[in-house]
């Protein structure tokens, strides 16, 4: 019998299509997250407006901002979850050795996020719609987006909800490494969060760095660099993973 | 405010968005066997129903479109008091009149009040004037009031004016206006990278009152009563 | 030919010693039973070979290569065991398929075939399988992947005795159409034993016997008689088990090498044939004698 001989770059892409099935479920949860943040839109994420005598005037904003932060909670956790054993395993009853995995669940975790990102981004529309089925009299942007910035910043989404993805599947990737890791992580986070001053200058200068950066390839630059060296980091880590255990 | 488009144009919508969805999964169940079980629906589903809201947006454009003010615009509006203090008023720029009314009144004596009269959404003013005879003209000025730059005087009802047996009623349109308007904001990412300001991400000084003025004029030869409640002054 | 070559491994897992300098060779094309009592170390040293863990310490080469982390073994070597989580987003006829997408020698027709015999529903979900059904599917999955190398982790686990003997005849008929390597592990031989044709019994971690089958039936005899007599004759030679069947009667199995068979004959002890299972467990046992030691 000869030996199934299968490329790297080939293997990749069949366990990609087969990650698109597999992990078909966890749209489900982001859709209904979306939903979710749609609702607690409703009643506009801000207002201002003033009253002189006998008239009342508001001003009502919506946006998908609530939208575009719960996918970015959703991208986090869906990539602590594809790390998880039951997950991981997938892989493993077929044909595949680490770096394959790690490759087709980093393409799995780009391809979610530009998915989420787009759809995050055109919730607006429903949010819109919404505004025209209960016939309120709502007011568009006086210069609207040209089609570069309506680019520009679905992009910019996709890769903020990446960059959380892939700090996601690092941490998750960590966390598999031993059972305790489960709860010292997570504690270690928080424990971080709580007792570290967020004004110290070298955070104040990493924000600045990514998040106040406003030329927009230069910001992607950053931002796809990081997320190459967290998933550098991620697949070092999981290498000499045991699995199916 | 129910007119027709407003009722049936969603319903149509809504029609044509299930009706299209139900026959876009029979054909495909019919050619992608892969493709039968349900949940696998929800995600092109999902980003059918934003796709196609886009669309019906784009081609209803149900939407009005901000009025954009510029910062020199709203600094530079006009004071009308200090031209009814300056006694310019015929100054004034014919596009700040909002509304005018002419009546005719040959009776001698007129009686002048406003309703309610401490709410009066304007400031009364009145002039009398050689040679106008028995015409009573009353005229609404307004300089617009911006709030997060948008120009609102559209959407705020003037007041409304009336003669009749010796008696000019100026009133509220209703007793209490309430204007509501909704708009949408880029979400956070656009905010980094698009150099211009929006209108609606300006944040200081967000309302910018504008004044609202009623101009009485009226013969120089009647006998004026005025309704001591109401805060009527005259021009001269 | 090997394909399959273990030098010195060992497994730690904590304390846990499951793999103790361990030496094999497995030649290619043969079926090998991997027989061990629970805990002997069959299921590590399959998970090993599959190239799922890292040995410790010591060298494995399965087709000429170190299996962890190679995508040669990987995709040439299949592991079949009870606790496969196929994705629940996948029916059983998409797993079917998506295993065609991954094994080039993937054989469509027969797992088709099988699927329909043992009357699965293309449209299941392998959660939903009972304990035997998954098993059958799973047997299903590992012949049609049609693997240079597959791995049975007691691949029988649930089924019921029909399915079990279903089971062994499709295994063999498609072995003898398509020739490969193949090492079922099973802690009872019995039903196994007509496919085997090396037996490779662990224990403690350690190999015991690697010998062809029919070695393995000769391999010891069972004598009966007063038990004085056995007990006094046994002494000098290799004894796998001992115990009395009656008033003053004993049973002694001892290994047949080199036993002057016609003598204990005419000593008036009954010389009978030992089964390979019954060798497999007599040779895998804790201490001679058995669970009736504890009872004494």
């Amino acid at each position: 019998m000869s030996l199934n001989n299968m490329s790297l770059g080939t293997l990749v892409g069949k366990q990609y299509l087969f990650k698109w099935k597999a992990f078909a479920g966890v749209f489900n949860s982001m859709i209904a997250l979306q939903l979710l943040a749609i609702v607690f839109s409703a009643g506009g994420v801000g207002q201002t407006g003033t009253s002189t005598g006998s008239v009342s005037i508001d001003l009502y904003y919506y946006s998908v901002d609530n939208v575009v932060g719960f996918t970015m909670v959703w991208a986090f956790f869906k990539s602590i979850l594809i790390t998880t054993k039951s997950y991981r395993n997938d892989d493993y009853l077929f044909v595949t050795n680490r770096l394959s995995s790690n490759l087709a669940n980093i393409l799995f975790v780009f391809s979610a996020s530009v998915v989420a990102g787009l759809t995050a981004i055109l919730s607006g529309y429903v949010i819109q719609m919404i505004q025209y089925v209960q016939g309120n009299t709502f007011l568009t942007e006086a210069n609207p987006l040209s089609l570069g910035e309506w680019f520009t910043g679905a992009f910019a989404t996709i890769l903020y909800i990446l960059f959380i993805g892939a700090l996601g599947y690092l941490i998750g990737s960590v966390v598999q490494l031993h059972r305790t890791l489960v709860i010292i992580i997570p504690v270690a986070l928080l424990g971080f969060l709580f007792v570290y001053d967020f004004n110290e200058p070298g955070m104040i200068s990493m924000f600045k760095f990514y998040f106040k950066e406003n030329i927009f390839w230069l910001f992607a630059m950053k931002i796809l660099g990081t997320v190459l060296l967290l998933f550098a980091a991620s697949m070092l880590v999981s290498n000499r993973l045991e699995v199916r255990k | 405010m129910i007119n027709i488009n407003g009722v049936f144009a969603p319903l149509l919508i809504l029609f044509v968005l299930i009706g299209g969805a139900l026959l876009l999964i029979r054909f495909i169940s019919k050619h992608f066997p892969t493709m039968r079980r349900k949940e696998r629906w929800l995600l092109p589903i999902y980003g059918a129903v934003l796709v196609s809201c886009g669309i019906i947006l784009a081609f209803l454009e149900p939407f009005e479109e901000r009025t954009a003010s510029s910062e020199e615009e709203r600094l530079s509006s006009l004071s009308l008091y200090s031209y009814i203090e300056s006694g310019n008023i015929k100054k004034i720029d014919s596009e700040y009149i909002r509304k005018e009314w002419d009546f005719t009144h040959t009776d001698g004596d007129l009686r002048i009040s406003s309703e309610p009269s401490h709410e009066f959404m304007a400031s009364i003013f009145v002039e009398k004037v050689p040679g106008l005879e028995n015409k009573v003209e009353v005229t609404y000025y307004e300089t617009p009031l911006y709030v997060d730059g948008e120009d609102m005087s559209n959407y705020i009802r003037p007041p409304e004016a009336t003669l009749s047996k010796g008696l000019l009623k100026l009133n509220n349109p209703v007793e209490h206006q309430y204007v509501e308007l909704y708009t949408f904001r880029e979400p956070f990412p656009y905010n980094q990278f698009i150099e211009r300001k929006m209108v609606g991400n300006q944040n200081e000084s967000s309302v910018f009152h504008g004044e609202s003025i009623i101009l009485i004029r009226v013969g120089e030869e009647k006998t004026l009563d005025l309704d001591p409640d109401s805060y009527i002054e005259y021009v001269n | 030919m090997n394909v399959v070559e273990c030098e010195k491994v060992t497994k730690k897992q904590g304390s846990v010693v499951a793999l103790n300098e361990l030496n094999i060779q497995i030649k290619k094309n043969t079926i090998t039973g991997l027989i061990g009592r629970n805990g002997a170390g069959k299921t590590t040293l399959l998970k090993i070979l599959a190239g799922l863990w890292r040995p410790t310490s010591g060298h494995v080469e399965v087709l000429s290569v170190n299996p962890f982390n190679s995508l040669t073994v990987s995709a040439n070597v299949a592991y079949i065991d009870d606790s496969m989580d196929f994705p629940n987003t996948l029916t059983l006829s998409e797993i079917l398929q998506a295993g065609k997408r991954f094994y080039g020698n993937w054989d469509s027709q027969l797992a088709e075939r099988l699927f329909e015999y043992f009357s699965f529903h293309p449209n299941q979900l392998h959660t939903h399988l009972s304990k035997g059904k998954a098993s059958t599917f799973n047997m299903i999955f590992g012949l049609a992947a049609r693997c240079e190398i597959t791995l049975f982790d007691e691949p029988t686990n649930g089924m019921d005795a029909s399915v079990r003997k279903d089971f062994n005849r499709a295994l063999l008929k498609d072995y003898l159409a398509y020739p490969r390597t193949m090492i079922i592990s099973s802690h009872h031989l019995e039903e196994l034993e007509e496919l085997l044709e090396d037996i490779l019994v662990i224990k403690n971690g350690k190999e015991l016997l690697h010998e062809p089958i029919d070695v393995i039936r000769n391999y010891a005899i069972g004598l009966t008689g007063r038990s004085e007599l056995v007990r006094q004759w046994v002494t000098d030679k290799q004894v796998l088990y001992t115990e009395e069947v009656g008033a003053n009667t004993c049973y002694a199995v001892v290994k047949s090498e080199g036993i002057p068979l016609e003598k204990a004959k005419q000593l008036g002890m009954k010389v009978t044939p030992v089964s390979a299972s019954d060798v497999c467990v007599y040779l895998t046992n804790r201490t001679t004698g058995g669970i009736d030691d504890v009872f004494k």
